[in-house]
């Protein structure tokens, strides 16, 4: 019934039926397509271009042209057959003065990554990139001494152009690409395992146990209010990274080694609950990787992970404690701590995955689990500094499990240690 | 009979459509000719409306325009948005069964 299928899986952003699909494209027409102008494109914007082609980014169907960039600058929002849409961070792809002079509108373009074709644009815009502006409105604050803002300004491309894209299939050769699942998979996922509510959690570092709580906690929730049947999914980012965060590969090996040892909630799930609904957390834990690039751009980078979600299908999202979030290089923050949750109070345009907030966690001694702050005031929490943990990890020690599950510290030790010694080997 | 007289309304459309420049058979020696671009008629009042819409919209000329919303229209036809091949259904499934989900 079709009613039931759609409380299962949230509808597809923007207001259309079906997910955008604009992976069409063969060898043949690759091959095609090479006589055609080119632009060349970063890795970071072909992602964005694959996600835009497998539906992540639905309801777009290109990068965005000018209407929408500036929608989404002015009102946080993008307009479908007049309806607003929530949309926080513009879908761009930058152009050198070359290329732009190449991209005449209405033509096609082919794109190219180091010189290999991939896909073709329709071009509708091309139009003045404002990287000031861009960066004022995405990170609500002019000054550029700060992760997110070095992405953009530190791009010599000045203009930027939208239209519609057609690609060819992406072959993924990393070791973890079996584990990412476009929007058509995760969406068959949900509707298989015949879950009434799905809830992800977003992440871009290993787990520490109070970070695990967080989905625990979210899946709990929804679980406590409903009963329905929960599907509870790890959704790390695989995408372009800053540099000193955890390479993907080593992530998601911790990831497996929580999954694939069901420690998940081990000493901290509520066991009654999820005996009372008949449910289990780790039978319904799912590892899924997304492959998109982060943006360092805390509320506004949340909305637009909240976005993905939905066209993934799930039904919830979970914002924690500064979700996104990367500060100024003086360490001084740029938002508020739960700036992230209040900004689906005021969003600019229709959003139908409904999030759940977490705050803080910690290991509490008196209760000997973790729990959230706010709920075990003048309790003692076991707590250690992340340089500390950093630096029995280069050592090969393990921190206190209360903090950091062995799965995890075990691959971090090794991947810490191996990096120390190349280190050392450079001089 | 092979032919017949036009009416009066056949020869206000025939006048409506006349090509402004003589008409000439294509020479397919020209250069101009070999290009991969054909002329194709449309109605003037269409034409001066699709003007209209074209003035400040970005296009640069109606061509540009009439190009876009036909390629648009036919990646629609062809079924670009939102079906999947019974071979991407395939491997979906297949990725689903090898993380254990099936």
């Amino acid at each position: 019934m079709t009613v039931t299928t759609l409380s299962r899986v949230s509808p597809v952003h923007g207001g259309l039926k079906a997910l955008v699909h604009r992976i069409t494209g063969g060898s043949a027409d690759a091959a095609a397509w090479a006589k055609l102008p080119a632009v060349d494109v970063n890795d970071n914007d072909r992602t964005s271009l694959y996600r835009i082609g497998d539906g992540t980014l639905s309801p777009l169907t290109g990068p965005m042209g000018k209407s929408d960039y500036r929608s989404v600058l002015d009102k946080s929002a993008i307009f479908r057959e007049g309806k607003a849409w929530a949309w926080t961070i513009p879908i761009i792809l930058p152009v050198t003065d070359a290329e732009a002079a190449k991209c005449k509108v209405g033509s096609e373009v082919a794109l190219a990554f180091e010189g290999k074709v991939f896909g073709k644009l329709l071009v509708d815009s091309v139009y003045e990139w404002d990287q000031k502006e861009f960066v004022r409105v995405v990170y609500g604050t002019d000054r550029l001494d700060h992760p997110g803002a070095r992405l953009w300004t530190g791009d010599p491309r000045k203009k930027l152009v939208g239209g519609e894209v057609t690609l060819v299939p992406f072959v993924d050769a990393r070791p973890f690409a079996g584990r990412i699942l476009s929007p058509l998979g995760t969406r068959a996922l949900l509707d298989k395992k015949g879950y009434e509510q799905s809830v992800a959690f977003q992440t871009r570092n290993p787990l520490h146990r109070a970070h695990e709580y967080a989905l625990i906690y979210g899946a709990e929730k929804i679980l406590r209010e409903t009963g329905k049947k929960t599907g509870v999914v790890l959704n790390p980012l695989v995408g372009q990274l800053k540099g000193d965060d955890v390479p993907a590969d080593v992530r998601m090996q911790t990831y497996e080694a929580l999954v694939d040892g069901r420690f998940l909630g081990q000493g901290d799930m509520d066991e009654a609950l999820w005996k009372k609904h008949r449910q289990n957390l780790n039978d319904q834990l799912h590892l899924i990787g997304l492959d998109i690039r982060m943006y360092y751009g805390g509320p506004k980078e949340a909305a637009m992970h909240a976005i993905y979600r939905q066209n993934l299908g799930f039904t919830h999202f979970i914002i924690g404690r500064k979700h996104a979030d990367a500060p100024f290089d003086d360490k001084s923050p740029i938002w508020g701590d739960f700036d992230a949750q209040e900004i689906f109070q005021h969003l600019g345009g229709g959003l139908s995955i409904r999030t759940v907030n977490v705050g803080f966690a910690a290991y509490f001694e008196q209760i000997g689990r973790v729990g959230l702050v706010e709920e075990n005031p003048g309790k003692t929490q076991v707590s250690i500094s992340g340089t500390k943990i950093r630096e029995l990890l280069g050592k090969g020690e393990l921190p206190d499990a209360r903090v950091m599950r062995p799965s995890t510290a075990k691959v971090l030790a090794a991947y810490y240690q191996r990096a120390d010694e190349q280190k050392q080997a450079k001089g | 009979m092979l032919s017949r007289r036009m009416n009066d309304r056949e020869r206000a459309i025939t006048r409506h459509h006349e090509p402004t420049r003589p008409f000439r058979l294509p020479d397919r020696q020209d250069p101009a000719v070999r290009e991969s671009k054909v002329t194709v008629k449309i109605p003037r009042p269409l034409f001066r409306r699709v003007q209209q819409v074209v003035d400040g919209s970005g296009f640069n000329s109606p061509t540009d325009f009439i190009v876009y919303v036909l390629r648009d229209l036919m990646g629609k036809a062809e079924g670009n948005h939102g079906e999947f091949t019974q071979e991407e259904l395939d491997d979906v499934k297949r990725k689903l069964k090898n993380l254990g989900y099936l």
